[in-house]
């Protein structure tokens, strides 16, 4: 009985040593891929500060302009959809070679209205759309409305962006490069500085474009088209299919589609534009919730293709592949956090070098580089004493991390009745500014934002 | 006691030095140092954007001069802001020109008077004008003079060995002698015509004509046989796509895009009439670009080539002599890190050369490149 006793108790510490084994090695892969990341945000942060600039089509002010579309998807968009179109009617790109399309998808509020207002005011270059009928989403909304427009390129602006008046030159620049499918130019937020959240934000997206996206195009690896504040190339899209209106994130997707087409895609860091960006927590989640789910479905089906080489040299595969990954690293942090506890309460011995490493990989959430990225970069725009805030990104990380684990669980796209095909509804982020913004405006000063009162 | 203190401490210690770290965000999110939105770009971009900026400064600061002016005689005088300004009245008879700097040491300039004249004013050689010069009329220097900005609104000639240290603006056509130096921008609403051995950063006019004199040319557009694709070159979406280089027989043409990812030779007489993307061009006489050139590397143009669209090089440019870049109707763009450019090349546009353009005779540089390549 006493050696049946040991029997069993020896063959569960065998299988408790084992499963140990297997979190052990799970977490040492975690662990990889993590350092990956890690030296991903150093290499780029260095070659920002340090490296080469490529901004070769900037200089570009001079030539004969191609015919360009300006699409504006707008779905509810009284509040600000004004403000672009005012903008861009005071921009400098040539009218004889410029149509705006405010494609007005079912709104319910006086978006209707307020295009056509301008459509008759300025008949020639406000072409509106105004959908009833098919599919919904933006995605769809860009997709009926490419099919309708005749331009050689096609520039999409979400309805809260606010261009500057020689924007369209600079995005439309890269495209007399005949290898060039796509631009992204710089997000910047007109919001700022309304609340801690803002804030955080404006420093989020400041290593997003001002280091991520530009040591990428420095480094000739992948910018990411990020489906405003861009553009397209009509036979670069018509080429790889159009756009998509079964994902989540059409711009990641319209990416891969291309790079995998032979198609680059560009980034022009001083093509700015003001947007909006969440002043709430629950739009926040709601926003980085969505992001994730895209870009994760993204990976599903763009992953393999760019392992198996379908992509022009190693490094460009590489960055390719992490950056599709970039959403699956949260659930990885969480996962190797995990599997770290069960280490160690399970009384697995961990040897010296694994342990400093799951120290200076988790105690940290994360890793130091992405920090070290945002620093760079709000130093590079000459934002010295907003680094201060550096430490509160702990929280948003923190929040970001819970948003994009709990999407991928709960985030799904609703179905079809009638064919099964995946529909992707819009999912607008709420807007903040007011109708007196659109007065300010004329006077393109950054510095008289108001918040609407409301 | 201790037992009980000794943790106590610990902890608040422990949370001490966590809070230290937060000491200053804390600040800044209570203080909001710095809140406002990045600036985004603005129109200094335009190359005539301090021209444009100066005239408006100058048009609020003449009136109070001419209020003043008690006579046509030149003098020292101040501005509204009080910093000095030698101000040249408009002259009794319309077609004189201003005495040069009359009343005013020309020390007194250099050190640091603006230069203001109502008329057109000429420039005595050697002179410095370390603070901006205003001329209503046109402007002649003579040589070796060093100015820091130039507003003229109708021509202006800088004479040989002149150098301006950060723009230039001019209503009418604008000359720069032999070895002249522009540094910043140099821009003409008019003609512009720079000599042998000036170097230039930024230029831009609707015609600028580099070196000896122009000859007309006119571009060759005789119908060229269609040039087979060779096996190496993937077609797709309308664009020849080459992993590798690419020859284009002479007097021969191609009609879709060109993507190369080496070097794109492209033989005497030969046309590409879609855009070009490649690392190295090296393009013989009498080529013809009907849509931009795109290289990542470096670029060679031989004698009297055409290019049409924009010209962007992420490395060298080399004009060959008699090179036309744009045309009046089709105005366009040259960017790159350096230019060199030879005796009779005419841009029509801009021209960008974040390093340093020069204009500079260029003998059997084909040749060269294709080794050096």
């Amino acid at each position: 009985m006493g050696n049946e006793l040991a029997g069993i108790a020896t063959t569960g510490e065998a299988r408790m040593n084992a499963f140990l084994d297997v979190c052990f090695w799970m977490l040492v892969t975690v662990i990889a891929v993590l350092v990956v990341y890690t030296v991903r945000h150093y290499i780029f942060t260095v070659n920002r500060l340090f490296g080469r600039q490529r901004h070769p089509y900037v200089d570009v002010s001079v030539a004969r302009w191609p015919a360009v579309t300006v699409l504006i998807p707008a779905h509810n968009e009284e509040l600000v959809i004004g403000h672009i179109l005012d903008a861009l009617l005071a921009g400098d790109y040539p009218h004889e070679s410029l149509t705006i399309v405010p494609v007005n998808d079912r709104s319910t509020d006086g978006t209707r209205e307020v295009i056509d207002d301008y459509a008759s005011r300025y008949p020639t270059l406000i072409v509106p759309m105004h959908r009833t009928e098919g599919a919904s989403g933006k995605a769809a909304a860009l997709r009926e409305a490419s099919e309708h427009t005749s331009g050689e390129i096609i520039i999409v602006f979400d309805a809260d962006y606010v261009p500057g008046a020689g924007l369209l030159r600079q995005l439309v620049a890269p495209f007399f490069d005949p290898q060039v499918g796509a631009v992204m130019g710089r997000v910047v937020p007109l919001n700022a500085g309304t609340n801690l959240l803002t804030r955080m934000l404006d420093l989020e997206r400041s290593a997003g474009y001002q280091v991520d996206q530009q040591a990428r195009m420095n480094m000739r690896l992948v910018p990411q088209y990020g489906g405003t504040v861009g553009g397209v190339r009509s036979s670069a899209l018509a080429s790889v299919g159009g756009w998509r209106t079964d994902t989540l994130t059409e711009d990641t997707d319209l990416t891969y589609r291309l790079l995998l087409g032979g198609w680059e895609v560009v980034y022009q860091n001083r093509s700015e534009c003001y947007e909006e960006v969440p002043e709430q927590w629950p739009v926040r989640i709601r926003q980085i919730s969505r992001w994730s789910a895209g870009h994760n479905q993204a990976f599903r089906d763009h992953s393999g293709a760019v392992l198996r080489g379908d992509m022009r040299g190693f490094r460009q595969r590489l960055d390719a592949l992490l950056l599709l990954g970039v959403y699956v690293v949260a659930p990885l942090t969480l996962l190797g956090w995990l599997l770290a506890l069960t280490l160690w309460y399970g009384g697995h011995s961990v040897s010296g070098w694994i342990a400093i490493l799951l120290v200076a990989s988790f105690s940290t959430v994360g890793n130091f580089a992405a920090f070290f990225e945002v620093a760079a970069a709000a130093r590079l725009d000459g934002h010295n004493r907003r680094v201060r805030l550096l430490p509160f990104l702990l929280l948003g990380f923190l929040v970001s991390q819970m948003a994009v684990v709990r999407s991928m669980f709960t985030f799904k796209r609703r179905k079809n009745g009638s064919n099964g095909v995946p529909l992707v509804q819009w999912d607008k982020t709420q807007r903040y500014r007011g109708m007196e913004f659109g007065v300010q405006l004329t006077t393109n000063s950054s510095s008289q934002y108001t918040k609407h009162s409301s | 006691m201790t037992a009980v203190i000794a943790p106590i401490l610990l902890i608040l210690v422990t949370v001490g030095w966590f809070v230290l770290a937060l000491f200053p965000a804390l600040y800044e999110h209570f203080a909001r140092t710095d809140v406002g939105p990045l600036r985004v770009a603005s129109a200094a971009t335009d190359i005539r954007y301090f021209g444009t900026s100066f005239q408006g400064f100058v048009t609020t600061q003449l009136e109070l001069l001419r209020a003043r002016a008690q006579n046509t005689v030149p003098r020292v005088t101040s501005l509204a802001d009080g910093s000095g300004v030698w101000y040249a009245p408009a002259p009794d008879v319309e077609s004189s020109v201003a005495i040069v700097f009359s009343g005013a040491a020309q020390h007194d300039i250099a050190r640091g008077l603006v230069v203001m004249s109502e008329s057109s004013l000429r420039v005595p050689d050697q002179a410095e004008v370390l603070k901006e010069l205003y001329t209503g009329g046109s402007l002649e220097t003579g040589s070796g003079c060093i100015f820091r900005a130039i507003l003229a609104r109708e021509d202006a000639a800088l004479g040989p060995a002149c150098e301006v240290l950060r723009w230039v603006n001019t209503g009418g056509a604008f000359s720069a002698g032999m070895e002249s130096v522009l540094w910043g921008r140099a821009s003409s609403w008019g003609s512009m015509s720079l000599s042998e051995g000036v170097r230039f950063q930024r230029i831009a006019a609707p015609r600028i004509e580099l070196g000896w004199p122009q000859r007309e040319l006119k571009r060759d557009m005789k119908e060229r046989p269609l040039m087979v694709a060779p096996a190496h070159v993937t077609i797709s979406a309308s664009r020849w796509m080459v992993n590798g280089d690419l020859d284009v027989p002479a007097g021969q043409s191609i009609t879709a895009d060109v993507i190369v990812s080496g070097k794109l030779r492209v033989g005497r007489d030969a046309a590409i009439l879609g855009g070009v993307r490649c690392d190295v061009l090296v393009a013989h006489e009498d080529s013809i670009f009907m849509r931009s050139v795109i290289a990542t590397g470096r670029m060679v143009f031989g004698a009297r080539c055409h290019v049409t669209g924009p010209v962007v090089v992420e490395g060298e440019v080399v004009l060959g002599d008699d090179c036309r870049v744009g045309d009046g109707e089709s105005q366009t763009t040259i960017s790159a890190v350096t230019v060199r450019a030879g005796n009779g090349v005419v841009i029509c546009g801009e021209v960008w050369a974040r390093q340093q353009g020069v204009v500079r005779a260029l003998p059997s540089q084909i040749t060269q490149t294709s080794s050096a390549a």
